[in-house]
């Protein structure tokens, strides 16, 4: 598998891949989505997977004295270095956001961004959206892809529009201010007391979501790999 | 130990407009085998199916007498398929593909590659895309004997170059089965390449095997008549494999023992081209007849 991983990241992956998953740093974009580099994200995949079938990939790999489920394995473990890099980007960029606006004692000492998080803030309850928007994304991308004969355009849009529904609903929901909903908005975009369970809660459902639908799609893509015909 | 580096026993594939079936032939260690057919015939369905690169719906590929599916993955550290020449990774530079490709396999030499690539007049820094196509194929013949493979199997590895490359590529295939006894399979259309340097011939038609057998046996089946056109040539016309009637003068290709003599006609050898060339125009519209 290091192998396999190291022909990933030394041939296969095209350098687009890298560059939109430094996009967790747009977070520092003054009232703009903060949801949207999760997009972008999903986006990168096109450029890792038409690279592939423009280079052969899957000859190369498949003829190497390797197993056939390692490929598969080896560009499941790519997909997830890549969204784990973003979101720990982005983790650390809203850190530095945070820590401009209010300093380390919690007081706000700078406007810059102060106002800047409209939509839903990057607190636990947004990476918990986004994590489960990543798994939402993976299962159908990567589903479509393998069964529909390494298709891309497709299942990328498909897979891209629902993912994305998720994510339109946490920026909906936590711009309800003034609304019947208004309750539903301060879970999301308050971190306090009240509000600590409901945005543990959205975090490790994420998490979770994000884990097993990985760990589900690769194991069924990779029994229709190994009968795929290339 | 079996007698045979390769054997392929009764593999049979089925796609919705095309049937490979029944195919079974047998290489020896340091053997050069010519496998042959027009296009679409099957060969590359053939070298995909031995690789399971698809999968055959029945047949067995056994590797130094042994299953190749069972023993995969030590199976391809001695083996190596060239599909056409290198066409992967077109952008990128040779070094950085052998640094890659050199990972998976245990029996590496790097001095052998390095042999190799000066034998060769391979420049590492080049990129894929930058050869010339009997280059790649140097480049993926480097590469397999590098890792030590003792059994090469390439898919049309002389189409496109021009004859200069073509007998290069030729005379690297005899030093290689002569000096290194590497197993050879290599498939072609070009059946000048075949007279040149294999030792046998597998000839596939429309996915059915008609023959595997030495060069010299597989010509002996074979005899070419020529005279005019006459009504004794019309009363066993059925019997030829094929002919042509051009101007009165008549050309046929006989199994040898299908032909009994015919007066005013001459007989010669054929050679593989002709061979080639009669037993498929029989089968235009037709079933095979052999």
């Amino acid at each position: 598998m290091k192998n396999l991983l190291f022909k990933e990241f030394r041939l296969a992956i095209h350098p687009m891949v890298w560059v939109f998953s430094l996009f967790g740093a747009m977070i520092f974009i003054p009232n703009y989505p903060n949801t949207i580099f999760a997009i972008y994200v999903m986006m990168a995949f096109l450029f890792l997977f038409q690279g592939g079938k423009e280079n052969n990939d899957l000859f190369y790999s498949e003829l190497l004295p390797i197993k056939k489920r390692d490929i598969i394995k080896a560009r499941f473990l790519s997909i997830l270095s890549f969204e784990m890099l973003s979101v720990i980007v982005c983790a650390i960029v809203s850190a530095i956001t945070y820590s401009m606006n209010y300093g380390l004692y919690g007081k706000q000492i700078s406007s810059l961004t102060t106002d800047s998080f409209i939509g839903i803030p990057p607190d636990p309850a947004y990476f918990g959206i986004v994590l489960f928007s990543f798994g939402v994304f993976n299962s159908i991308f990567l589903h479509l892809h393998y069964k529909n004969g390494f298709k891309m355009l497709v299942p990328m849009i498909v897979a891209t529009v629902v993912a994305v529904i998720p994510l339109i609903a946490a920026e909906v929901l936590s711009s309800m201010s003034g609304t019947p909903l208004e309750s539903v908005s301060i879970q999301l975009i308050a971190v306090n007391s009240s509000t600590a369970l409901c945005q543990s809660l959205i975090l490790i459902i994420g998490v979770l979501f994000y884990v097993f639908s990985l760990l589900f799609t690769f194991k069924r893509e990779a029994v229709v790999f190994e009968k795929t015909d290339i | 130990m079996s007698n045979y580096s390769l054997e392929i026993k009764n593999l049979c594939k089925t796609y919705p407009s095309f049937t490979l079936s029944d195919i079974s032939f047998s290489l020896k260690e340091g053997e050069i085998m010519g496998f042959v057919g027009r296009n679409g015939a099957g060969k590359t369905t053939t070298i995909k199916s031995m690789f399971n690169l698809v999968h055959p719906d029945s047949g067995e590929v056994l590797v130094h007498g042994s299953s190749f599916l069972e023993n995969e993955l030590e199976n391809k550290q001695i083996m190596s398929v060239l599909l056409g020449g290198i066409d992967y990774y077109p952008k990128t530079k040779l070094k950085t593909l052998t640094d890659v490709t050199k990972r998976f396999y245990k029996n590496w030499d790097d001095r052998r590659y390095r042999e190799f690539l000066s034998k060769f007049a391979l420049d590492e820094n080049k990129r894929v895309s930058e050869l010339s196509a009997g280059m790649k194929v140097k480049y993926g013949l480097a590469v397999a004997l590098s890792h030590h493979a003792d059994i090469l199997v390439l898919d049309e590895p002389t189409s496109g170059l021009d004859p200069v490359s073509r007998n290069e590529i030729l005379e690297i295939f005899e030093s290689l089965a002569d000096k290194e006894k590497v197993s050879i399979l290599f498939s072609t259309h070009i059946t000048s390449d075949l007279e040149k340097c294999a030792d046998t011939i597998t000839y596939i038609q429309k996915g059915r095997l008609i023959s595997s057998k030495p060069l010299e046996e597989f010509k002996n089946d074979y005899l070419v008549i020529e005279g005019n056109n006459s009504p004794e040539f019309e009363k066993i016309k059925d019997k030829a494999i094929s002919y042509h009637i051009r101007r009165n003068k008549v050309e046929a290709l006989f199994k040898k023992d299908e032909y009994k003599g015919l007066e005013g006609f001459e007989t010669k050898e054929p050679d593989l081209d002709t061979i080639m060339v009669y037993l498929e125009r029989n089968n235009e519209n037709e079933e095979p007849v052999i």
